[in-house]
């Protein structure tokens, strides 16, 4: 096939340049436009790319990146080795496997949900009440739910009051992870859920107003009008959440576990986190680990819009 | 579409190949400063003290950066303004909490962009790396001791202090570079304030104390579960809490320290002339059934592992015994918390210190290490700078200059009395009776002691605390001292430096981790099976880092001979 | 489902669908009203926290109302100069900040979606920024040689485009019909009088949405402060906050800090700092609520 499109190419080079130029030409708002983001990218995102060959070098503080001695593929292996790297590695794909299926869907939901509601107060007050936990950090929630469900906390309280036996919340194994899903679906989803409803808005309200006329019940108004309103975005976030599957949650996770549940809970970042904090840090091998992340992530993302273009006659890009 | 995507990414990461290999030569520019000065240390330590006195000359304005905690408290007050005009520095300060102590230190050093002067944490954890980084010329060296003693005695003098253990191991390549802070009780041999606060009002009101607050292990036992079961402060069912800890000590203080005599070595211990892995030692798992049984009692305070501080719980009147380091500092803030929740009760007997007899019949007590803070010069610092810094310290480090940190300015904020003993003038205290309130605002005198030295009692007692504070601290670290145990601090093992060592760590973090994990989720039936397997499956990575320390340290200590104390 | 409408025609309700509450309306109603309370109690809580002495909050975590009220956290927050300082701070990084993401993502994302040539390659050179960097220390270096160290600078410009954004806001800008920008390029405008004046208009919800996510990501900033700033004076709220809470947390694991004069806060003044970091943002919120609540639509324009 390349060589196909050489041999087109070699058949009429003049006219295929001119072609080029003339479309350049016409393009040059667009570059006018690209000019700014493609200045922040060139400046702040590769002119520190060099770092990347820390991947394969021990880092010396007094040699600098580029100085510091070349070791090959030592902090992979390193890394690799580890037995604790494929569990939190392992924790990691699960947690946001369940993030993906459980928290992703839910702003959705909500948006929808809040579009059926005519209320106009009611529904503005609480789309603010919903953004409010985006504002609370970890930190501060983890000390929320620690109240809540620690062993001495609201809900044991409770439990015990109606003559139950105490639940420990916060260090069972077969809880942690659901208690991640439920605080950041707690968290985020009022937040989230505002790019929904924003794309919602730009639906016509005459589409609506047409459908009930012809008899279209809720159900064939949310799927026939508001769904496809917002498939297209919806698509795009749902692509970019794949592609960023490694990320799990590194400041939840860091704030919300406890050695009992690392068994659960570890995650790629927090593993990184613990490895490096306590002993002296390897920016190499935090950088190869850098690379795997990104290297997965990127071939996820792949993936997944060859998937959706297969399937919903659409992608990401 | 998706393909041609996939093809563009790899040109690009060729072209990022590309770059790399541009980039190269000008990135080597930022670090080559730091190690030039190489030869510049050797010259300075050399240089001979000059004849007759020294005489410091302050005309030159200079500013001077260092990093300290609470920065954004410290500026603005009235010392801080008489420092720096007595000086004619500005001093610019860069915040950090502590918990970024190290992360800054790495990322400031590795950067090239550290300050004039830059306290640091030597721990364990982070002495590899500070010798790494002396060796690679990233300091600046103090003088030497001759010319210290010379031009800056207090100085000297201050590296001259008896039983200075870590004074030797601190010295690289015949020189130092580190100014040691922040030191622990040399009148008591370093020995660290661990210990227990209980509530001894409720102990009497369960009829459980024991004369002169000695306990043994069973009778500690007990009088715990007393205070969950029995709730002797009326705090209402299931809400009294019985033994809690810093997360730092925990499981540990709870059977692990009382059993295993060489816990206080650290992570490894010696045997039979050599050293072992302290975690696999038998006694260790025997600890930890002992806190395990405690803890399915339901003695120790659940939610311990989630990180959260003991303090503000027995503060709160809420917990009967709390193991923690109780220097004078923290009895006096447990105390007066006591005083100000509960006007009516008697802080000294709801915040009492316990000496409790360990299940192997000794009273033991904690060597710390000394060096637990430092002040590193920049390689770049250059003459003017350092020499600014050592007068400064210099004065820190004087009588006049302790009383400044301690209670502030000369004639205003202190005095010397007609017998030329100091008096302090700061206002009475109004809650705690006889004690003084400092007029400055909170933390404004960390800087000083951060990066000069801590204030014994001796030196410039501290006004805000009540005498009787103070008095119980002390009658504490005299009574460990005579009849307790000292788990000495072993610095050849903690702060050896080899590869496997400083790769690994010393597996602290894991074991505690461990122990946590299954203490509050493993059964006690099962517990000695999977703690006997993770140990054997630890193995590969210590062995290593065993093997190290039995080659490369020479001496390899005696076991200690724990001293039984009979009540 | 289409079997399904087919048998129902015959309810007389139809007509006045719209405007008739139903009981799915009072379900769907129901269900945003207990989750906006799941979501509102432990807000309520911090605020009650924040009022209430600690010793009393230690006691008893559960409150429905404050059995104590003490606004000495409140005090101690209005009377630190950090604070305001850090305030003051953010408030320029969120202002500047702000116009500059939504400036580079809109003008990028606009560009983005329409074809010129080497169109797959900005693609491909900005999606690989999003999955590999050079890692701290290359980029610590970077902003100390651009100069950027301990300026207001180093926390506005390496934030940039977020990629996510850039995307989406790319979807949005294709699923607006093609007929408009034709339809203006034959009346003889330009590319750029067509986004200003056409598209833009129409994009508002999602242009508001993203000043939104943009804004408080900036109002949040912490992270680039911690790095680059190393003046207390400079610092963001979020650093300030987060120093305040750090520092009531780690005093307690050394042994000796004590008597180095550092104060442990209370978690009230944590809450209360967090209420007043909030306060701002919750006034100015529902200014921008009304673009995506009832903002201008597709249809509205081509009515």
């Amino acid at each position: 096939m390349a060589q196909a499109r050489v041999a087109r190419f070699q058949l009429t080079p003049a006219r295929r340049g001119k072609r080029l130029l003339k479309n350049i030409w016409d393009s040059r708002y667009m570059y006018l436009l690209l000019v700014p983001g493609l200045l922040f990218f060139a400046f702040f995102r590769y002119v520190p790319m060099y770092g990347i060959q820390l991947a394969w070098k021990e880092f010396a503080a007094n040699l600098g990146v580029a100085g510091s001695p070349w070791i090959g593929w030592e902090n992979f292996r390193f890394i690799f080795a580890e037995a604790d790297f494929w569990n939190s590695l392992r924790n990691t794909l699960i947690i946001a496997g369940m993030q993906l299926i459980f928290v992703f869907p839910f702003p959705i939901i909500l948006a929808i949900l809040f579009n059926e509601v005519r209320q106009k107060k009611t529904k503005r007050v609480m789309q603010i009440i919903l953004t409010f936990p985006h504002f609370l950090s970890w930190v501060i929630l983890s000390s929320i739910l620690t109240n809540l469900l620690g062993n001495s906390g609201v809900v044991n309280n409770i439990i015990v009051a109606m003559g139950g036996e105490k639940v420990n919340f916060l260090m069972n194994k077969g809880i942690f992870r659901w208690l991640l899903i439920f605080s950041l679906l707690w968290k985020e989803s009022g937040w989230n859920a505002i790019l929904y409803m924003a794309t919602i808005t730009a639906i016509d309200p005459a589409l609506y107003e047409a459908a009930t006329i012809d008899g279209a019940n809720r159900w064939h108004r949310i799927r026939y009008i508001t769904w496809p309103g917002i498939s297209t975005i919806v698509t795009a976030t749902f692509i970019l959440r794949i592609g960023s599957i490694m990320d799990a949650g590194y400041m939840q996770v860091l704030n919300l576990y406890n050695p009992a549940v690392y068994e659960v809970g570890d995650i790629l970042d927090t593993y990184i986190y613990r490895i490096t904090f306590e002993k002296a840090p390897d920016y190499g091998v935090s950088t190869a680990v850098g690379m795997f992340k990104g290297v997965v992530n990127a071939v996820l993302m792949l993936s997944a819009e060859v998937v959706s273009r297969k399937f919903n006659g659409e992608g990401l890009f | 579409m998706t393909r041609r995507i996939v093809r563009w990414i790899a040109l690009v990461t060729a072209l990022c190949a590309l770059l790399l290999a541009g980039c190269s030569p000008t990135a080597t520019e930022p670090a080559e400063s730091p190690a030039q000065t190489d030869g510049q240390t050797g010259s300075e330590a050399s240089s001979p003290a000059e004849d007759g006195a020294y005489t410091p000359d302050f005309s030159e304005k200079l500013t001077i950066s260092s990093n300290v905690q609470n920065a954004e408290a410290v500026p603005g007050t009235a010392l801080w303004d008489y420092f720096q005009e007595k000086f004619n520095v500005e001093m610019e300060l860069i915040p950090m909490t502590f918990n970024e102590r190290h992360e800054k230190a790495r990322l400031w050093v590795s950067s090239g962009d550290m300050p004039d002067l830059m306290w640091m944490d030597l721990d364990e954890s982070m002495f590899a790396e500070y010798a790494n980084w002396v060796n690679q010329g990233m300091f600046q060296a103090y003088p030497a001791m001759a010319e210290l003693e010379a031009k800056w005695p207090n100085i000297a003098a201050n590296y001259n202090i008896e039983s200075n253990v870590g004074d030797e191991l601190m010295t690289i390549n015949g020189a130092q570079y580190a100014h040691p802070c922040l030191r622990n009780n040399p009148e008591y041999d370093y020995m660290s304030g661990m210990s227990w606060m209980y509530r001894r009002d409720w102990a009497k009101a369960l009829g459980l104390y024991q004369e002169g607050d000695i306990y043994t292990w069973d009778e500690w036992v007990a009088l715990n579960k007393a205070f969950v079961e029995q709730d002797p402060g009326g705090n209402g069912a299931g809400k009294t809490i019985g033994m809690g800890t810093e997360l730092f000590y925990f499981p540990n203080a709870f059977g692990i320290y009382q059993t295993s005599a060489e816990y206080g070595y650290g992570a490894f211990s010696p045997k039979d002339g050599e050293y072992v892995w302290t975690a696999a030692r038998p006694e260790t798992l025997e600890g930890l059934m002992i806190a395990k049984d405690l803890y399915d009692q339901g003695i120790i305070w659940p939610d311990n592992p989630l990180g959260q501080t003991p303090d503000d719980t027995y503060k709160a009147g809420l917990m009967g015994s709390v193991f923690n380091n109780f220097d004078v500092g923290r009895v006096h803030s447990m105390r007066k918390a006591l005083k100000e929740n509960f006007p009516d009760i008697d802080e000294n007997e709801a915040g009492a210190l316990a000496f409790v007899i360990g299940p192997d019949g000794t009273m033991w007590c904690k060597q710390s290490q000394c060096y637990w803070g430092a002040v590193v010069m920049s390689a770049n610092i250059g003459e003017a700078k350092m020499t600014r810094w050592l007068d400064m310290l210099d004065w820190m480090l004087s009588e006049e200059g302790t009383y400044f940190r301690a209670y502030g300015i000369e004639g205003t904020d202190w005095e010397y009395d007609e017998n030329g003993e100091v008096k302090c003038l700061w206002p009475e205290s109004t809650l705690l009776p006889g004690t003084q309130q400092s007029p400055y605002p909170d933390n404004s005198g960390s800087w000083f002691n951060w990066y000069a030295a801590g204030i014994s009692n001796e030196q410039a007692p501290n006004v805000t605390y009540p005498e009787q504070y103070v008095e119980d601290t002390n009658y504490k670290y005299e009574f460990l001292r005579d009849n307790g145990f000292m788990r000495t601090f072993d610095y050849e093992s903690s702060y050896l430096s080899a590869e496997n060592k400083n790769k690994s760590g010393n597996f602290t973090t894991e074991v505690s981790d461990k122990m946590i994990e299954l203490l509050t989720t493993a059964s006690a039936e099962e517990l000695p099976t999977l703690w006997n397997e993770w140990i054997a499956s630890m193995e590969p990575k210590v062995q290593p880092v065993l093997d190290e320390l039995n080659s490369m340290i020479e001496e390899i200590p005696t076991e200690s001979e724990p001293k039984v104390y009979t009540k | 489902m289409t079997a399904q409408t087919q048998t129902r025609p015959l309810t007389p309700r139809r007509k006045s669908k719209l405007n008739r509450v139903t009981a799915t309306d009072v379900c769907i109603l129901a269900f945003l009203l207990v989750f906006s309370g799941l979501v509102l109690y432990p807000f309520y809580n911090s605020v009650l926290i924040s009022m209430t002495p600690q010793v009393v909050y230690i006691r008893e975590p559960f409150m429905l109302w404050p059995k104590a009220l003490d606004w000495s956290s409140y005090q101690y927050v209005f009377e630190n100069k950090s604070i305001w300082m850090g305030m003051w701070t953010t408030v320029q990084i969120t202002i500047f900040g702000t116009l500059y993401n939504i400036f580079l993502t809109v003008t990028m994302a606009y560009a983005l979606n329409h074809s010129f040539p080497g169109k797959k390659a900005v693609i491909a050179l900005i999606m690989f920024t999003m999955y590999f960097s050079g890692g701290l220390i290359p980029t610590y270096m970077m902003i100390k040689d651009f100069g950027l160290m301990n300026t207001l600078w180093s926390m506005i410009l390496p934030t940039g485009v977020s990629i996510s954004y850039l995307m989406v806001m790319r979807k949005f800008f294709k699923s607006i019909p093609d007929e408009l920008e034709e339809s203006a390029k034959i009346d003889g405008a330009n590319d750029l009088t067509i986004m200003f004046r056409i598209v833009l208009p129409l994009a508002l919800p999602m242009v508001i949405t993203f000043v939104i996510y943009y804004g408080v990501e900036r109002w949040n900033e912490w992270y680039n402060g911690l790095l680059y700033i190393k003046s207390a004076t400079k610092m963001p709220l979020q650093l300030v906050l987060r120093q305040i809470v750090q520092n009531s947390q780690t005093i307690q694991a050394s042994e000796s800090m004590q008597d180095a004069g550092i104060k442990p806060f209370g978690d009230g003044i944590k809450m209360a700092t967090v209420i007043v970091t909030m306060f701002p943002v919750m006034v100015l919120y529902p200014f921008m609520q009304k673009y995506f609540v009832t903002g201008l639509t597709v249809g509205a324009v081509k009515g």
